[in-house]
């Protein structure tokens, strides 16, 4: 963690981080279309829940901004906003756990928004229809184990598998030493592995 | 390594994230153990599901929304800003119209204010009084009242040049009457000069008069300044025109009288001018300037007023003589005359 802490990685948004810390609107306006995406998909992957997601992400884009002045480069700025992204979405996780209500995402139903129907982006390739149906239900299934996983565990393999940040990257993110991230990810995901293994009978 | 330790590397291993020495060992134990092979391949399965998730779009609006909010916050910052510092955008320049109102106030009291200030220099008191002494002597009646009407004069604002001083030395008596007004009025009721405002009907009115106002009780302290620094008015002083009083005991010397003269008609200028000298000194006084004109000379001379007859006696062998005034009967004491020599008709 300390290593990390002082290997000082390259920040492609060192300009943007710059003009934003002397009030620049549109130099932040940019970083919020270059990373909205990314951070919706961490939020509703964590959360589990579209509103969730896009409340998550306005909260953290906020939060960036009004603390850009307290960021001092030792990460990315993508990093920096990712760990951001994490904690709201781990906290408004909480709430709702706290509240006894939680649905599991549902891959079978197209997700209500404000804006209307969820536009999902799949993988190229687009298989045949029965293919479609096929994935489809597989993904239904390894998100239901997602949001059976731990909150660690989830963050983490979110984190590496689905954004694939480094290892350097997540324990920066989640202030965790570069052992204890690799010993966490290989637990979380022998434990999808097994969920996995009980939804799917065989991970094909 | 034991079984269950290359179990755990093997997520670290599937991401080349281990060692070389722990991958050559990993490799090694991989190729003799099917079980951790198996939990490789089910390993990769696991993070292939999770790296083939679909990624899903944000709505639309959620960045202009972010944005928005953004704005807002700026703009309600900036509100704060703004009612904070409202106040001082009112107050300034109502501070600096005062302050300019302030300076300019000021400046023009010490315009007018710098003149009277000007009164108080001790080094023109100092001035005046160092010359008292030099005052005429009293036996020049005519000084006491020029040196008052010149007073008077300045005090009412008015500059007087060597010419005009002269013209008031014809007429001392509407100079007591000009002094007369012009005292305060404490002075005014000590003294009956309320006759005098009215006419002045000669000279020897005028120098009573002016020998009341000399009196040195003056009541007023005004009055008092007025007497003690008669040329220090404020237009003197701003002019620099300090000189005043040596202008006047200069004046002073010049005598409201006619001083008495005579004439003697000779045709030896020259010589009858050697014996005038010879006769003064004889007498006892003394030449005070001697003059040749064209085709005349002019002596003046201080003789004891006792010697004047015989003086006079002695000049008839010279020539015609020719009386101008009266004869000074001072006794004992040097009577300026005025003796001019010329050729006669």
């Amino acid at each position: 963690m300390t290593s990390l802490k002082k290997c000082r990685l390259p920040d492609e948004d060192e300009v943007e981080v710059s003009l934003c810390k002397k009030g620049d609107l549109d130099a932040f306006e940019l970083l919020v279309y270059k990373y909205q995406k990314r951070m919706f998909n961490i939020a509703f992957r964590i959360t589990g829940n579209y509103e969730d997601a896009v409340e998550t992400v306005q909260e953290s884009f906020l939060s960036a901004y009004r603390g850009i002045r307290k960021f001092r480069g030792d990460a990315t700025f993508l990093t920096w906003l990712t760990a951001i992204t994490v904690n709201l979405g781990r906290n408004r996780l909480k709430q709702l756990q706290g509240r006894r209500y939680h649905e599991i995402y549902s891959l079978d139903e197209p997700i209500k928004s404000a804006g209307g129907s969820m536009v999902s982006d799949p993988p190229s390739n687009a298989p045949s229809a029965q293919e479609q149906m096929e994935q489809h239900d597989v993904r239904r299934k390894v998100q239901e184990c997602i949001s059976l996983l731990e909150n660690d565990f989830r963050e983490i393999l979110v984190l590496r598998d689905m954004q694939e940040f480094s290892y350097e990257e997540i324990g920066v993110i989640l202030k965790l030493a570069l052992g204890t991230v690799k010993s966490r990810l290989s637990r979380a995901r022998e434990t999808i592995r097994d969920c996995l293994r009980r939804k799917l009978g065989d991970l094909l | 390594m034991k079984h269950a330790d290359i179990r755990q590397k093997l997520s670290a291993y599937l991401d080349d994230a281990v060692s070389s020495e722990e991958r050559v060992i990993i490799e090694e134990h991989l190729g003799s153990c099917r079980i951790c092979t198996h939990a490789l391949k089910d390993l990769t399965k696991t993070v292939d599901h999770l790296k083939n998730l679909e990624e899903f779009e944000p709505p639309a609006w959620m960045a202009r929304k972010i944005l928005n909010l953004l704005d807002e916050e700026a703009e309600k910052k900036a509100g704060m800003l703004r009612r904070i510092f409202f106040s001082f955008l009112i107050k300034l320049p109502v501070q600096a119209i005062a302050l300019v109102l302030i300076t300019v106030t000021g400046y023009l009291l010490f315009r007018t204010v710098q003149p009277q200030m000007g009164l108080l220099e001790p080094p023109a008191r100092e001035e005046y009084r160092g010359r008292v002494p030099e005052a005429p002597p009293p036996s020049l009646p005519s000084a006491a009242p020029m040196k008052k009407a010149l007073a008077k004069e300045k005090t009412g604002g008015k500059v007087h040049t060597s010419k005009q001083m002269a013209q008031k030395q014809l007429h001392p008596a509407r100079e007591a009457g000009v002094l007369a007004t012009a005292q305060p009025p404490a002075a005014v009721v000590d003294t009956p000069l309320s006759s005098a405002n009215k006419a002045v009907p000669s000279l020897e009115h005028s120098l009573e008069v002016m020998k009341k106002v000399e009196v040195p009780t003056l009541p007023s302290p005004q009055a008092e300044k007025s007497m003690q620094f008669p040329d220090l008015t404020a237009d003197e002083s701003k002019m620099g025109k300090r000189s005043s009083y040596p202008l006047m005991s200069k004046s002073v010397r010049v005598k409201p009288e006619t001083p008495f003269s005579l004439n003697l008609e000779t045709r030896e200028i020259s010589l009858a001018g050697r014996e005038i000298e010879k006769e003064v000194l004889r007498l006892g006084g003394r030449i005070v300037s001697k003059e040749p004109p064209v085709n005349a000379t002019l002596f003046t001379a201080l003789i004891e007023g006792e010697k004047i007859r015989e003086f006079i006696t002695r000049l008839r062998l010279f020539g015609v003589i020719t009386e101008k005034g009266s004869i000074p009967d001072g006794v004992g004491k040097l009577t300026e005359i005025i003796v001019v020599i010329d050729k006669g008709r």
